[in-house]
């Protein structure tokens, strides 16, 4: 990391301030977030403070990864299409310093939203019980911003590696549409995975009944970084609370949490390498 | 018009046998601010620039002219590492830009073509920025002065007109005393204030022993401010040349259109020292001269010839007369179309 990364994660944070993105995401997040988890409250799936602080993950599954799709898929590729980069390129920055300087700026700009988000449904909590749990409130906290800085980091890697900003929004949505509500994902790599590693076709699995699932299939539902995010909760939140039951053992757990590290590094890393390579007249 | 000193008038070779200057004379590659080593660029089928060669001496204000799409910007793309040469080398201030990126663009200042700027962020804060990028400690406030933009200094540039921001941009390159400066047609949407504010820097700059290095496809601009000139056009380099021997070339070419309530027959311009052509029209005599300033002859010629002159008008001289004047017609008629 240079200082030169740092000067511009800075500016590119005032420049985001500035702009009603940031605030307008917050809105948005607690908009979705927090009616829907104090609906939750009242109902026999949360019991208690510390199932409810355990239970943040969930509700903001489908939320982080547009979040930080609309939060950053415009961080390089923007720049680039506006021609900003020439002016950035007559001082000593190097395009490794762009792409460093944008995923500081942007996971920070993800990140601010998401805790305040976290604050949202801590308040929650907090109205309903009586009660908020800090230290576990701490750890799911940084658990939901740390899986934002994920996205933000695939993020600006996809804007990394397109050429124009549909480009970057075209290849984001399908990422956030093969793994996200829609389960294509278990779909496509259910059967795939059963041929590879059942040796057949893959009968018989109820994803609600643990005890049809073959060895394979929860690593297999890892991979996938946004169910993997909401199946490790319980894991994560043991860390606090002893109380909370974990899904998967520690190794299923390790694997997923070497999945997610995965998801930060090697799209960013591609994309880079191809923003390095680029003409970029 | 110019006051550029006619310093460099010996005409270059632009061309130098490869590897001459990378061979580790620290001197002579110091006294060398551009090398360009036979620079090719494709994009897919198109050949934007072909077998360039082209050399700009420390201190020089160097010119580099040519039409829309000749060239100009990609060749200047390529120093900036902004785009990778398909063939051909590339030293910027004794560095090559692919390879040490920092290291050039730490000594170098540009106002790129196409740029964009931060629309929320202020005329301060982005001088502030290029301040911060560069570890400088220059002043936002004098050098908003210096481009003159000093009333509008907290207002978000969103809000600013082409003319302003390109003021803008010229004060970020301006920023940490660049020993070289690219401008890439900077007088893109300024108005004469502008464009004399602009010229004044220039001159400041190479005073202060920058070298600049200054696209236009406007003559006179060029003219106005540089030492010699590269022509380029079709992705090919033209000619290079001192700007006193393209300044006589052009000449040259310079038309008088003279307006008379009636063409006379017997005119005898022809025999005017410095006239080389002259064509009657309807109501006007178009008499091409290597010197404009016989304009007084050839109203007394004419106006002793019977007719009376109701308008006398210099034709500007344009890019396709410089490449008329370097090249064979064909070329220049290419140009045209």
């Amino acid at each position: 990391m240079t200082s030169t990364a740092l000067v511009l994660a800075a500016k590119e944070f005032e420049d985001a301030a500035r702009s009603r993105l940031l605030w307008g995401l917050t809105l948005v997040l607690l908009v979705v977030t927090v009616p829907q988890f104090h609906g939750m409250t009242g109902t026999s799936i949360i019991d208690g403070p510390v199932d409810a602080v355990a239970f943040f993950p969930q509700t903001f599954m489908n939320y982080v990864a547009p979040l930080a799709i609309i939060a950053a898929y415009r961080a390089v590729v923007g720049e680039r299409e506006s021609g900003s980069l020439r002016v950035l390129f007559g001082h000593p920055v190097t395009r490794r310093d762009v792409v460093v300087g944008k995923v500081l700026g942007r996971a920070a700009l993800v990140a601010l939203v998401l805790f305040v988000g976290t604050l949202g449904l801590g308040a929650v909590v907090f109205a309903v019980y009586g009660t908020l749990p800090v230290g576990l409130f701490a750890v799911m906290a940084t658990y939901v911003v740390a899986y934002g800085v994920v996205w933000a980091a695939v993020t600006v890697g996809v804007s990394a590696a397109a050429s124009s900003r549909l480009q970057a929004i075209a290849g984001l949505l399908g990422l956030f549409l093969f793994f996200g509500p829609f389960r294509l994902w278990s779909t496509v790599s259910v059967p795939l995975a059963s041929l590879v590693f059942g040796g057949g076709p893959a009968d018989g699995i109820d994803v609600l009944d643990p005890g049809t699932w073959p060895w394979w299939y929860p690593y297999v539902q890892r991979v996938n970084p946004m169910e993997n995010f909401e199946m490790a909760r319980e894991f994560v939140a043991g860390i606090a609370a002893p109380s909370v039951g974990s899904l998967g053992g520690p190794a299923v757990n390790a694997f997923g949490f070497g999945i997610l590290l995965t998801w930060a590094i090697v799209p960013l890393s591609i994309g880079y390498w191809r923003f390095e390579l680029a003409d970029l007249g | 018009m110019s006051t550029a000193a006619p310093c460099h008038a010996v005409a270059h070779d632009a061309v130098l046998p490869s590897g001459t200057l990378t061979s580790g004379f620290v001197l002579l590659r110091d006294m060398t601010a551009i090398r360009i080593d036979r620079l090719s660029k494709r994009f897919g089928d198109v050949a934007a620039v072909r077998d360039v060669s082209l050399t700009v001496e420390r201190g020089e204000v160097f010119g580099f002219l040519g039409p829309n799409g000749a060239g100009k910007s990609t060749t200047i793309n390529v120093l900036l590492d902004f785009v990778r040469p398909t063939a051909g080398d590339i030293s910027v201030l004794g560095h090559d830009p692919r390879r040490e990126p920092r290291a050039v663009r730490e000594r170098l200042g540009i106002l790129p073509e196409g740029y964009g700027l931060y629309d929320r962020l202020s005329a301060r804060r982005h001088l502030a920025f290029a301040a911060d990028l560069e570890a400088s400690d220059d002043d936002p406030a004098a050098i908003l002065e210096r481009v003159g933009l000093a009333d509008d200094a907290d207002r978000p540039v969103g809000g600013f007109s082409k003319g302003m921001r390109q003021r803008l941009a010229l004060g970020m390159a301006l920023v940490g005393d660049p020993d070289l400066l690219v401008l890439d047609e900077p007088s893109s949407g300024l108005d004469p204030n502008g464009t004399r504010t602009m010229r004044e820097i220039v001159r400041e700059e190479a005073e202060r022993g920058a070298t600049v290095f200054f696209s236009s496809h406007v003559l006179d601009q060029v003219e106005a401010v540089c030492d010699r000139v590269a022509i380029m056009n079709d992705g090919e380099l033209v000619a290079v040349d001192s700007v006193d021997a393209l300044r006589t070339a052009t000449d040259s070419a310079s038309t008088l259109v003279v307006s008379v309530d009636e063409v006379p027959t017997d005119h005898g311009l022809g025999d005017l020292d410095g006239v080389t052509d002259v064509t009657a029209g309807d109501g006007s005599l178009r008499v091409a001269c290597s010197d404009p300033a016989i304009k007084a002859a050839v109203i007394s010629r004419v106006e002793s010839a019977g007719a009376s002159v109701t308008d006398i008008d210099v034709e500007e001289t344009s890019l396709a007369d410089v490449f008329a004047a370097y090249t064979d017609e064909s070329t220049a008629t290419e140009v045209d179309a």
